[in-house]
């Protein structure tokens, strides 16, 4: 109870109300804008968090999350140009619905269905996160490192379309995370007299240079395009009667998010698909999906939604990322000097419940923000690329210098920019390499615990129950991934003589 | 996106590259160990030296697949996305973008980030070919400022000012 109160007392605070109000707004805008990511929008608010409390730094952050996923289905809505990869769904009815006139009601049943799925995904989160994170109370530096060595298997194998180049880019992360000082012996590792380097790569840089300079990088080599117009957004409201045929799909949809949401590595994209096709083929409207349904577009934004919440889960319990934006909160908890995992939940438990607090208040922001401002976010997609992306490299700048005061991250930014450019225009995914990079020293650091407890016996790495379900988890799900993915397997196959 | 049937074993022989080059140069030239490590596991290079090999095989892999891919299909060798300018003019695009980022980043220690970055946003403006002055000369200029008074005034980051360093407050 005194945890409780102490938390209240952090997150009732004006600052901490209006960073979150005004991540949720940023975080509307930026998903609204096609070219935008919401990892971008994360990353260029986080310099913008250093001197805050932890508490309200992080919970802007998270409102720039919540409110990104919700935007992006703006301009998937009015323009057909989903802002994030997760609002490629709702594209499906959305715009067909805003061709007939009937764009209001589209984005006020996206807001609608956002909202609610946000908050039941923010309510699994609070019941779920503090019972896992009890039982990785029992865990030490073996079974962390299966789990990170689980986490990292699931997140490579599956978050691009070649599995081979989603490992080469984990394994380019991991490699950038042990550029600095050996964290057993003190010696330097591939810091070659730049004493810059000494406290490794740092993460504000490698993020921004991963997520926002590729982008900026690749307009300029793109053909001039015109942003399509937006439409008027005319026509008429959605109704309570509309919102209650929906709430059937909304429901299923937010539960399909808070699963998939929860599970390392899967993210919004299929859980609006798995929600949409669902609510198609048990809908009494089934036949009209993909005509301008209003039942597809509340599947869709339910299941793309739920997952926000619920990719905290992993994060907060067992201080291990899901996707790539709790990657980078992970990354906001350590420049606040926080750990999240089982510890956190010990030693910082007001933080803990002041999160849940702020992030149960996001749902609320979303819907007010939401419903006063659908008019506006429908125009952010008017604003010229030959502008915005200028101004987003300065604010870029800005960032990477701010986070150590060094000329030298700038440096680091840019070319780190360059090679995410690489990696965009040669089809490997950033994602794997910003996780791994952020796990690597974990990853090393539970490794060689592990090795110091053993003296050197390979075998700690077997020695409970815990450790043998990662690393049987660890093998299922690189079995499933190699027979899913259009990598390997499918290649060979394709060839005259081989596989099936 | 540039998509050519070569690809994929220019970046796997260029992954196999990279992999042997830091697992006999810079390894041996950039990670120190210790006169004496009691568990060749806990060494500082042992780690590394894991990773590069992963690398190496990863892209062995890249390479087996794109040379087999050479085989076994025609070779076309361009772009296939309409989205992209054509290869010499991106080549060309891609080139000056890139050296106006280094050219911004000397610039900052010299003349400072406020300055440097007024220049950055009308240069990479006027090269993204918008000529509407009366729009983007006005967010050049106050951008930078805003972001100047922000992380100096709010939140305490001192940013470089160069030769202005004499206008600091």
């Amino acid at each position: 109870m005194e945890q409780a109160v102490a938390a209240f007392h952090l997150v009732a605070t004006w600052e901490t109300m209006l960073a979150l109000f005004g991540g949720v707004f940023i975080g509307t805008v930026v998903g609204a804008i096609p070219g935008m990511t919401v990892t971008m929008g994360v990353a260029l608010t986080m310099p913008f968090t250093f001197t805050m409390a932890p508490v309200t730094g992080i919970l802007l952050l998270l409102g720039v999350y919540k409110g990104g996923i919700y935007g992006g289905s703006i301009t998937a809505i009015v323009i057909k140009t989903p802002g994030t990869p997760a609002a490629a769904c709702t594209v499906l009815d959305g715009y067909p619905m805003a061709q007939q006139g009937q764009a209001r009601k589209a984005l006020e049943m996206a807001l609608y269905s956002s909202c609610i799925a946000d908050f039941i995904s923010n309510l699994s989160l609070i019941l779920f996160a503090g019972w896992l994170a009890a039982l990785a109370l029992e865990f030490g530096a073996p079974e962390f490192f299966t789990l990170i060595v689980f986490s990292l298997t699931i997140i490579a194998g599956i978050s691009g379309e070649n599995l081979v180049k989603g490992f080469v880019s984990a394994a380019l992360g991991l490699l950038g995370a042990t550029v600095g000082l050996d964290m057993i012996y003190g010696t330097d590792r591939f810091v070659f007299g730049q004493y810059e380097l000494m406290g490794g790569l740092s993460f504000i840089p490698v993020l921004i240079g991963l997520f926002a300079l590729p982008e900026i990088i690749n307009h300029y080599t793109k053909k001039p395009t015109t942003v399509a117009k937006v439409r008027a957004l005319d026509g008429e409201h959605a109704t309570m009667a509309e919102l209650k045929r929906c709430l059937k799909s909304i429901f299923r949809g937010s539960l399909i998010g808070v699963i998939l949401g929860a599970i390392p590595g899967i993210g919004g994209a299929p859980a609006a698909f798995l929600s949409y096709s669902e609510a198609r083929r048990t809908s009494p409207q089934g036949k009209n999906f993909g005509n301008g349904e209003i039942e597809g577009v509340a599947a869709s934004e339910a299941g793309n939604n739920g997952v926000a919440g619920a990719t905290l889960i992993p994060l907060l319990a067992l201080g291990v990322p899901g996707d790539v934006i709790t990657a980078v909160i992970l990354g906001a908890f350590m420049i606040h000097g926080l750990r999240p995992g089982p510890v956190l939940f010990q030693e910082n438990l007001d933080i803990i419940y002041a999160l849940f607090m702020g992030i149960m208040f996001s749902s609320v922001f979303l819907f007010i923000i939401g419903r006063s401002s659908i008019r506006l976010f429908s125009r952010i997609a008017d604003i010229p690329n030959n502008i915005l992306f200028p101004a987003v490299l300065v604010l870029c700048v800005y960032g990477g210098y701010a986070i150590n005061n060094s000329v030298f991250d700038i440096l680091v930014m840019i070319l780190t920019g360059i090679l995410g450019f690489a990696m965009l225009r040669t089809g490997f995914p950033a994602a794997p390499f910003l996780i791994a990079f952020v796990l690597g020293p974990l990853l090393e650091d539970n490794f060689r615990q592990s090795l110091l407890l053993s003296y050197g016996s390979y075998e700690i790495f077997f020695r409970g129950v815990i450790c043998w379900i990662f690393w049987t988890l660890t093998v299922l799900s690189m079995l499933v991934i190699l027979e899913r993915n259009v990598g390997v397997l499918r290649f060979l196959k394709k060839q005259p003589g081989g596989g099936a | 996106m540039w998509i050519s049937r070569n690809q994929d074993v220019l970046v796997g022989s260029l992954l196999v590259g990279f992999a042997l080059f830091g697992q006999f140069y810079l390894i041996p030239m950039g990670v120190h160990a210790p006169a004496r490590v009691a568990v060749e596991a806990l060494a500082p290079a042992f780690w590394p030296s894991i990773i590069l090999w992963m690398t190496l095989i990863f892209g062995g892999v890249l390479l087996v697949m794109g040379v087999f891919k050479g085989l076994h299909h025609d070779p076309v060798v361009g772009e296939i996305d309409s989205e992209y300018l054509p290869s010499r003019e991106a080549v060309f695009r891609l080139s000056v973008a890139v050296v106006l980022l280094f050219i911004y980043y000397f610039l900052i220690e010299t003349i400072g980030m406020v300055a440097a970055s007024i220049l950055a946003i009308l240069a990479f403006t006027w090269f993204s070919g918008e000529r509407r002055y009366v729009v983007f000369v006005p967010v050049a200029i106050l951008l930078p400022f805003a972001l100047y008074y922000f992380f100096t005034a709010i939140a305490h980051v001192p940013l470089p000012l160069g030769y202005f360093e004499l206008f600091r407050t």
